[in-house]
């Protein structure tokens, strides 16, 4: 089943009588359970797709739907999105209780008796002690602070969640942390994860499937280890071969002479990395 | 390309010597790098890795001589070329800044001046050392932007930094850090802030540039993948302490500390499929939470007492290996055959 539908959807900007997309005609879906990961570069229109799919740019192509329902702004909301720096999404003059209240209360998920009472679950669903309730999020370390993003995501039960670059911001020893909190809310809810991200070690660790976003089109998409052991597409290929390893240093030799495309952002409008 | 090439020289370029920084809170003065030593020779690139908290920014800080407000050295020796930066003056100073040491910085947006056009700004880093003279300033800059990969340089030097890509940016950055060719060049997370094909090339790039000039470079990450693409000796900090020290190979195949094994374990293998990684416990601490043992014992699965009551010190385990885990061969050998 797949309730989360993209089809053909475009999100285009227009500046002094010049169209330009930044996602053009991109149409997949995310099934509950699964995780895809979809992966580009800066520019590519990822996180504009991200923002596409919560309503917080509008589309002006296709459509996007939930259960062939188009998706509601208000209440009980099937799609939530965790974005990359939890300090940009938490108040930080309000207490970790407050900010999970508000939201319960903003969206009329549940009546204000029990409150607090699911704040309190809320905080156990993400793995953080209760004493964090009391707290604001800068006396949180960031791996705290991205738990209680997750948390507050949580709020509206979605049955699909959007992470936008989610542990990019994070140490390296926490970000093993957070994933594993992903993967246990999509095993033990059967929620479905859209994770964007650039990073193609963490999508390797995590995702079912990967699409692959170049210059706001859709050039690949496969399983995981399809992707990984035989990539399709040049640019895929690329990105894979770019990624540091340990295994084999710097193959890549320096050619300053050769062109190179993909260092020239052509396109600023499309930089959709804020 | 650029004609000046110097031999390799011989020797130690930098050492630093039992350096301790501390930063103001406010309750006070608080140790965040404590003790840390390290040499870099001459044409040598060496990477210091670590994660926010390690000190290892504040370390590069430091021999920039650029440590930020409510931060200063408390203790310890930096010697370039044998000549004490601690105790340097000020005139001694500026003269060495950007022209025996360069600095590249995470996020070029924040150094290059968006209202000078990127020639000049190369050219500034001729001009302030008092190198060559107008005309030869012009060329050299052109000549140094297309040694670092940007095309039509000449047309470009017009150009004010927005409207370069980030990758561009950083190339600029790099290029304005070498004009004045110095023997070091301290580069601080310089491929974070970029997409993934721009880092590769400016790794490959940054090699290159050190071999081809004997160029010592001390490379700051939080990415030990990215450090051994290009360094040749790995410098593990925690907690504002080195926990350990050799050259990349033997970090990658042999790591001695468990915290290095930790890093090395949650880099994962993108040909094979793999589980989720074990995550490290708890959190990465500052210098000043860590006790006088070895900070990372209270997230270290091998601990035991004595980890935490015996004094941090930095042991030769190999040659040319240094290591802070006090765990002997016998009884890493035991845990082993226990799991």
């Amino acid at each position: 089943m797949s309730p989360l539908t993209l089809e053909s959807v475009s999100v285009r900007y227009s500046r002094a009588g010049t169209h330009f997309d930044a996602v053009h005609d991109v149409s997949f879906s995310v099934a509950e359970g699964e995780v895809l990961a979809l992966v580009g570069e800066s520019g590519s229109g990822k996180s504009t797709l991200a923002r596409a799919i919560v309503g917080l740019t509008p589309i002006s192509m296709g459509s996007i739907t939930f259960d062939d329902k188009p998706l509601p702004t208000r209440g009980r909301r099937p799609v939530g999105i965790v974005f990359q720096n939890p300090l940009g999404s938490l108040d930080a003059r309000m207490s970790v209780e407050k900010a999970l209240v508000e939201i319960l209360q903003v969206h009329r998920l549940v009546p204000a008796s029990q409150r607090r009472q699911r704040c309190h679950e809320l905080l156990e669903l993400v793995g953080l002690p209760q004493e964090v309730a009391r707290l604001k999020p800068g006396s949180l370390s960031g791996g705290q602070q991205q738990r209680v993003s997750i948390a507050r995501a949580m709020a509206a039960e979605p049955r699909i969640l959007i992470l936008d670059e989610p542990v990019s911001a994070l140490d390296v020893s926490i970000r093993a942390q957070v994933l594993r909190l992903l993967d246990d809310l999509r095993s033990r809810l059967g929620i479905g994860l859209l994770f964007i991200g650039h990073d193609l070690a963490v999508v390797r660790q995590l995702a079912d499937r990967v699409a692959v976003l170049y210059r706001g089109e859709l050039v690949e998409m496969a399983s995981a280890e399809q992707f990984f052991a035989s990539p399709e597409h040049e640019y895929s290929r690329l990105l894979l071969d770019s990624v540091p390893s340990l295994a084999s240093p710097a193959k890549r030799e320096e050619t300053t002479a050769v062109s190179e495309n993909g260092d020239n952002d052509d396109n600023d409008d499309n930089d959709d990395e804020s | 390309m650029v004609v000046n090439t110097r031999p390799t020289g011989n020797g130690t370029r930098l050492e630093v010597k039992h350096l301790s920084v501390e930063v103001h809170r406010d309750t006070g003065w608080r140790q965040a790098v404590r003790d840390v030593s390290f040499t870099v020779e001459s044409g040598e690139r060496v990477a210091l890795v670590g994660e926010s908290g390690s000190g290892k920014s504040l370390t590069a800080l430091s021999i920039a001589g650029l440590l930020p407000q409510g931060a200063r050295i408390a203790d310890g020796e930096i010697l370039l070329d044998g000549l004490d930066l601690v105790t340097a003056d000020k005139k001694t100073l500026r003269r060495i800044r950007g022209k025996t040491v360069g600095f590249v910085f995470q996020n070029p947006m924040t150094s290059l001046d968006p209202l000078v056009r990127v020639g000049s700004q190369v050219k500034e880093a001729l001009r302030a050392h008092h190198i060559g003279d107008r005309k030869s300033r012009a060329s050299r800059s052109v000549q140094m932007l297309e040694r670092t990969g940007i095309h039509d340089a000449d047309d470009r030097v017009h150009n004010f930094p927005h409207q370069f890509s980030g990758g561009m940016q950083q190339r600029a950055m790099i290029a304005g850090a070498l004009a004045a060719d110095p023997s070091l060049l301290i580069a601080d997370e310089p491929t974070t802030a970029l997409d993934v094909t721009v880092q590769a090339r400016v790794l490959a790039l940054l090699k290159s540039l050190s071999e081809e000039r004997a160029l010592s470079l001390l490379m700051i990450t939080h990415d030990l993948a990215v450090a051994s693409q290009i360094a040749e000796r790995v410098i593990v900090m925690y907690a504002g302490r080195v926990l350990e020290d050799a050259p990349v190979r033997t970090i990658v195949e042999r790591p001695h500390h468990p915290y290095t094994e930790a890093l090395l374990a949650l880099v994962p293998d993108l040909r094979n499929a793999v589980d989720l990684p074990a995550p490290i416990p708890g959190n990465p601490i500052p210098g000043w939470d860590a006790g006088s043992g070895c900070p990372f014992a209270t997230r270290c699965l091998h601990a035991r007492d004595e980890c935490t009551d015996t004094p941090w010190s930095l042991r030769s385990i190999a040659p040319e290996h240094l290591s802070a885990c006090i765990r002997d061969q016998a009884s890493r050998d035991a845990e082993v055959l226990i799991r």
